[in-house]
């Protein structure tokens, strides 16, 4: 059949149906035209879920194993009553431990709605690490490096932190974190290297994680007195490289072993680099999570 | 964009132009008080503290048929409201719907919120339900036309409300539907539609974060775009007529069957179809869906209710019970994987005296395993002008921990057999008596049921009515293991286009639907208070 004898035959259908036909038609070829435009560019994500470290040896010069860091994880919000309570006592914690006290302020979803014309804190992130420590049943909680104590879940109140910081303190590290940070004004471009010395064998499964916090943000903050609408939020988490759950140390973790790791990240504008910090910390998988050594940098 | 429509509602109005249109409106306004009853579970913030909430719309419309424009606005109000997520208090109030129109004889354009569906909903529905708290409205601009006789095109691009604030991702939809007839018994309506939904970069940071703690076997790269396209036809031969429709999705990031919080990267489709005969005396109906991996929402990121950010609706084909206990258990419809099917015949020996009903209806998964099965019949009968009964029996099984994620002992199905007898008597014109007397007979769940009620109206303005749900065989393994009256006291008053209804009531906990879209209620226990008005 020829195009001739086509329109022939359509020339014979009446008017109506032959132009709708046409409209339905057309229609159509948009449809497809759309679904012609589906190729993207996805995100950026880490499909291997391997270890690639940019540099890897093992050294017979062994360092000195540091003295053990704590790692505290709070959840928090500015619409959470409680919570400047828990903020008294990171500092009261950080006052009496100095640079072995590592705390984060996670602004996971609940009771952390920004009050009007605040800078939102909440994060996607922070509600996957809520997901991966939690469930969370009262704010504020949080985890002191990340281990399970009997008859407790990961997340504990405010009345354990102090009893369970003191704990860990007296704990000793397998692995020592260097961390090394290096910022561009104009490019807002990060890079943070971090390298991980081995002072001991370590053969359980083990991941590092990298977080950048902002200190003095001024918002509102829902507190026992009303709302302080200038409140300083401290240790904000704005991001976890590259991702919440961290990266898998699938190669052996001989005594001796060094892995180098580079990370950069580019700032976003309203964050401001004077008051951001990096923490890079090693911490267990499976079952026991326990954090193993976290440190801390500065990036100006 | 709330200021820019308030500017040309005064603009218009300093030009005169509104003097020359009508306004209409309406106004519904829903309050509980809540009185602390531990015994059924009604306990929370509500009931501590709150002890009352209050949900309003307020809206004003406006019509001009000489400049053929509409303008129309709504505040919302929620005040400790309990009804987007039941048992967690909601407080917001502001301008919930604002739209303009302007109409000419072959288009219609909308800029502001619409409502709007294609085809069954499938691919697209944006609708509002005020029982269940939905309000899936898109804030955006929407035309209609019809470019050639009986050739409709519709057109939308948003952003779906998420309560008063919005999601951030964002919609655009086409849709075709073309009449014609061969013969004069012979009807097609056949449609077409496409939509497209492209996620914003909080959620697609939320899908990487959550897809990078998976094994690598678990991790796929996520779409920003999902496309769905449907093809749906109502063919029409005299008494018969045949709705078809088929639906596709493209590959996205969905919450798998496994784990509510683990993702998969999936497409899916749905088929559905209804077959309906009807003659006099006679009727039938068909009605047959399978659904794959079809949830379409806004984001991942939506609020705490299972149906806020729902893009589309995807039809029931169980039946939607009315009756108290028959409507204990509903089959909720799936979005990952169901196969359902359901027929009806109804026939009537007697013209407009007795009338007989039967229905079957049953949902299952893709090992063949029975979710839920509904065996129903009734006898719906006349006599004399003065009474109207309905006799019948519902038989039930219901897969509890599947559809509720909570059971209370050692059984899959809930096993239920409901009988049912309601009389209506027509004291004088005006004046008439209903009751209702229903028992429902079950080990599983909450256990054994009788219902009885009684009411009382004088047409058109008044109602009284009083009525007992009574737990009187108790599942000891339920939570309310005692034997519980859920009684409830009811009035409403009619004047004009007011009406007022006032009641006490103590409710059982259980899955409350509408058209198929269900939610778990908790317990209540207080009074309720509602009034709807037109103007």
């Amino acid at each position: 059949m020829n195009f001739h004898r086509i329109a022939k035959l359509f020339s014979k259908l009446p008017m109506d149906w032959n132009k709708g036909w046409a409209g339905l038609s057309l229609v159509t070829g948009a449809a497809l035209f759309f679904f012609s435009s589906c190729e993207e560019i996805g995100p950026i994500i880490d499909l291997t879920g391997t270890f690639n470290a940019d540099t890897t040896y093992v050294t017979t010069q062994v360092d000195t194993p540091q003295i053990k860091n704590v790692l505290l994880e709070e959840f928090t919000g500015v619409r959470c009553v409680n919570c400047p309570k828990g903020h008294v006592l990171i500092d009261n914690l950080k006052n009496q431990y100095g640079s072995r006290f590592i705390a984060v302020s996670a602004h996971s979803e609940f009771q952390a709605e920004p009050y009007d014309g605040d800078q939102d804190l909440r994060t996607p992130q922070a509600d996957s690490l809520e997901k991966l420590l939690g469930p969370i049943i009262v704010k504020p909680s949080g985890a002191v490096d990340r281990k399970k104590f009997p008859g407790d879940s990961l997340l504990v109140f405010t009345s354990k932190w102090t009893t369970y910081v003191a704990q860990q303190m007296t704990l000793t590290t397998p692995v020592n974190i260097y961390l090394e940070v290096n910022y561009n004004n104009g490019s807002r471009m990060l890079d943070a290297t971090v390298t991980l010395h081995y002072t001991s064998e370590d053969t359980l499964e083990s991941r590092f994680t990298v977080m950048l916090l902002e200190d003095e943000i001024i918002t509102a903050q829902l507190g026992n007195s009303g709302i302080d609408s200038n409140y300083v939020q401290k240790r904000v988490l704005r991001k976890m490289l590259p991702s919440v759950t961290g990266i898998p140390l699938t190669i052996t973790r001989e005594r001796g072993r060094v892995i180098v790791k580079s990370f950069n990240f580019i700032l976003p504008t309203h964050w401001n680099a004077e008051n951001l910090r990096v923490v890079a910390f090693v911490h267990r998988t499976q079952g026991n999570t326990e954090a193993l050594q976290v440190v801390e940098a500065e990036v100006q | 964009m709330r200021y820019w429509f308030l500017s040309l509602v005064l603009v218009l109005d300093g030009l005169g132009v509104i003097a020359q249109g009508s306004f209409f409106g309406g106004l519904q306004v829903n309050t509980n008080f809540y009185v602390r009853d531990s015994a059924i579970g009604a306990y929370g913030p509500h009931y501590d503290n709150l002890k009352s909430s209050t949900d309003g719309w307020l809206n004003l419309d406006y019509t001009n048929d000489k400049y053929l424009f509409d303008l129309g606005m709504r505040l919302d109000m929620f005040n400790h409201s309990n009804l987007h997520t039941p048992g967690v208090p909601y407080s917001d109030v502001g301008i919930g719907n604002f739209y303009v129109r302007k109409r000419g004889e072959k288009y219609r354009v909308t800029g502001g919120y619409f409502y709007d569906q294609f085809g069954s909903g499938i691919v697209f529905r944006a609708y509002e339900d005020r029982t269940l708290g939905i309000d899936n409205a898109i804030l955006g601009i929407h035309l209609e036309a019809e470019p050639v006789q009986k050739l409709k095109i519709k057109a939308f691009t948003g952003v779906q409300k998420n309560r008063l604030s919005l999601f951030k991702p964002i919609l655009i939809g086409l849709n075709a539907e073309y009449d014609f007839s061969i013969g004069k018994k012979v009807r097609f309506t056949p449609g077409i539609s496409v939509v497209n939904r492209t996620l914003d970069e909080a959620t697609m940071d939320f899908i990487v974060s959550n897809i990078e703690t998976y094994d690598p076997k678990g991790r796929f790269v996520p779409k920003y775009n999902v496309y769905l396209f449907g093809g749906y036809n109502t063919l029409t031969i005299g008494n018969f007529s045949w709705y078809a429709e088929a639906a596709g999705k493209t590959t996205e990031a969905i919450a798998s069957t496994v784990r509510a919080d683990s993702l998969v990267n999936r497409s899916g489709y749905i088929l559905y179809s209804t077959m309906n005969y009807a003659i006099s005396r006679f009727g039938a109906a068909l009605q047959f869906k399978r659904t794959e991996n079809f949830p379409f929402r806004v984001s991942l990121l939506r609020g705490p209710a299972a149906f806020e950010g729902v893009i589309n609706f995807i039809p029931p084909v169980t039946r939607q019970n009315a009756l108290r206990l028959p409507a204990r258990y509903n089959a909720t419809v799936q979005e990952l994987e169901e196969l359902a099917y359901s027929g009806d015949i109804n026939f009537s020996p007697i013209a407009k005296k007795l009338t007989i009903n039967f229905s079957y209806a049953e949902s299952r998964d893709f090992e063949n395993e029975l979710k839920f099965r509904e065996a129903f019949g009734n006898v719906e009968l006349k006599f004399k002008k003065e009474w109207k009964g309905n006799v019948g029996l519902q038989f039930i099984q219901y897969d509890q921990f599947f559809y509720q994620r909570d059971k209370f002992g050692d059984y899959r199905l809930v096993n239920a057999i409901a009988p049912f007898a309601q009389v209506t008597w027509k004291v004088s014109k005006k004046h008439s008596l209903a009751f209702d007397a229903q028992a429902q007979f079950t080990d599983e769940d909450f256990g054994s049921w009788l219902y009885g009620s009684i009411e009382y109206n004088i047409a058109p303005w008044f109602s009284l009515a009083a009525s007992d749900m009574y737990n009187y065989s108790p599942n000891p393994e339920s939570p309310v293991s005692d034997k519980i009256h859920y009684y409830q006291f009811f009035t409403s008053f009619t004047y004009q286009q007011h009406v007022l209804t006032l009641a006490y009531s103590r409710q059982v906990a259980g899955i409350v639907c509408t058209g198929g879209v269900c939610r778990y209620e908790p317990a209540f226990s207080g009074v309720k208070l509602t009034l709807n008005s037109t103007f």
